[in-house]
C-alpha cells in the first residue's frame, strides 16, 4: 500500500483526510468515497492498522464537538446591557465546558441553549427598554413643542 | 477536539459572512453614536437595574467609558468602567475570531476553554458588582 492510497481528499473541500476518516477533519463532510469502498472490498489479510498518526497533523476524533457557550455574548450583554440576565448566561456556558469536560454530551448542550436564550433575554429586554426610551424622549420633545 | 469544534462546514462559512457583516455593521453603528454624542451629557436609555434600585451594575458607565476611550482618554475610561475596558481585548479578539471565522472558515484557536477559567470570570464579575457599589475610598474608584 502506498503511502498516498492511505488518505483521500475531501470531496467538498479538497482537504487530504485518512481513508479510515468517518468524517473530513477541516469541512465535517462525511467521507464514504469509492476509495473506502474499495478498501472494504479487499478480501485478503487482516485489516491494515491504522496510518501512523504524522506530529505534523494531528488525527481529529470523531465524537461531538463542543456545544457553543456563548461566553463572548454573555459578556458583552452583562457589559452593555445593564441586566443581571447576562451574568445567568455567563455561569451556563461555565457549566456547557464542565459538563462537556465530563462527557455530558446532552446536559452541556441544554446548558447551551440555555446560555444562548439568557443572552438573548439580556438583549431584548436592553433593547425594548432603549426603545422605549426612545419613544417617551421622541414624545417629551413633541409635547414640548405644542406647548 | 479542540479544533473540530472550531471548524464549520463551507456550507455554514456564507451564513457566518452575513453574520459577520451585520456583527461588523452594527458594531461600526454603535460606535459611532458613541463617539458622536456623549452619553456623560445624556439622551441615552439608562440602565434599568440602576434605575430600578439605585446601585451600580456591571457594566454601568461602560458607555461613558467607551466614549473616552473612542476620544483616546484611556485613564478617563478606566474611571467609567475598568472592569469592561480591561475585557475589551477578550471581546476584541473573539469580534477577530468571528471575521476570520467569516473570511477563511476557521475561527481563532479559543483563548478561555474551560469551566475553571470561566467560573473565575464569573466570581470577577459578581465581586466587581458588589464592590463598586461600595462608597469607600479604594473600591469608589470602580464606580462609574
Amino acid at each position: 500500500m502506498t503511502q498516498s492510497s492511505d488518505r483521500i481528499s475531501c470531496p467538498k473541500c479538497q482537504a487530504s483526510n485518512f481513508a479510515n476518516s468517518a468524517v473530513c477533519w477541516q469541512c465535517g463532510q462525511p467521507l464514504s468515497g469509492p476509495d473506502a469502498q474499495t478498501a472494504s472490498n479487499q478480501p485478503v489479510g487482516p485489516t491494515p492498522p491504522p496510518p501512523p498518526t504524522p506530529s505534523f497533523e494531528p488525527a481529529r476524533p470523531t465524537y461531538a464537538a463542543k456545544p457553543q457557550n456563548y461566553l463572548v455574548w454573555s459578556i458583552l450583554t452583562t457589559l452593555f446591557c445593564c441586566l443581571p440576565a447576562g451574568i445567568v448566561s455567563i455561569v451556563y456556558a461555565a457549566q456547557v465546558d464542565s459538563r462537556y469536560a465530563s462527557g455530558d454530551y446532552a446536559a452541556a448542550l441544554d446548558a447551551s441553549n440555555k446560555a444562548r436564550t439568557w443572552a438573548w433575554v439580556s438583549f431584548g429586554v436592553g433593547l425594548a427598554v432603549s426603545l422605549i426610551y426612545g419613544v417617551f424622549a421622541f414624545l417629551a420633545v413633541v409635547i414640548g413643542n405644542m406647548k | 477536539m479542540m479544533a473540530a469544534s472550531l471548524v464549520v462546514s463551507v456550507s455554514a462559512v456564507r451564513s457566518e459572512r452575513v453574520r459577520a457583516v451585520g456583527i461588523l455593521a452594527a458594531t461600526l453603528c454603535a460606535l459611532g453614536l458613541i463617539y458622536v454624542r456623549n452619553p456623560s451629557i445624556g439622551g441615552y436609555p439608562p440602565c434599568v437595574f440602576h434605575a430600578v434600585t439605585g446601585l451600580y451594575c456591571p457594566g454601568c458607565g461602560s458607555l461613558r467609558a467607551l466614549h473616552q476611550l473612542l476620544h483616546g482618554h484611556l485613564l478617563a475610561a478606566l474611571d467609567f468602567n475598568p472592569l469592561m475596558v480591561l475585557m475589551l481585548p477578550v471581546l476584541g479578539y473573539a469580534g477577530l475570531s468571528q471575521l476570520s471565522l467569516a473570511v477563511r472558515g476557521r475561527a481563532l484557536p479559543e483563548p478561555v476553554s474551560c469551566a475553571r477559567q470561566i467560573w473565575w470570570l464569573f466570581g470577577i464579575i459578581m465581586a466587581y458588582w458588589v464592590l463598586r457599589n461600595i462608597p469607600a475610598y479604594p473600591l469608589s474608584l470602580l464606580a462609574p
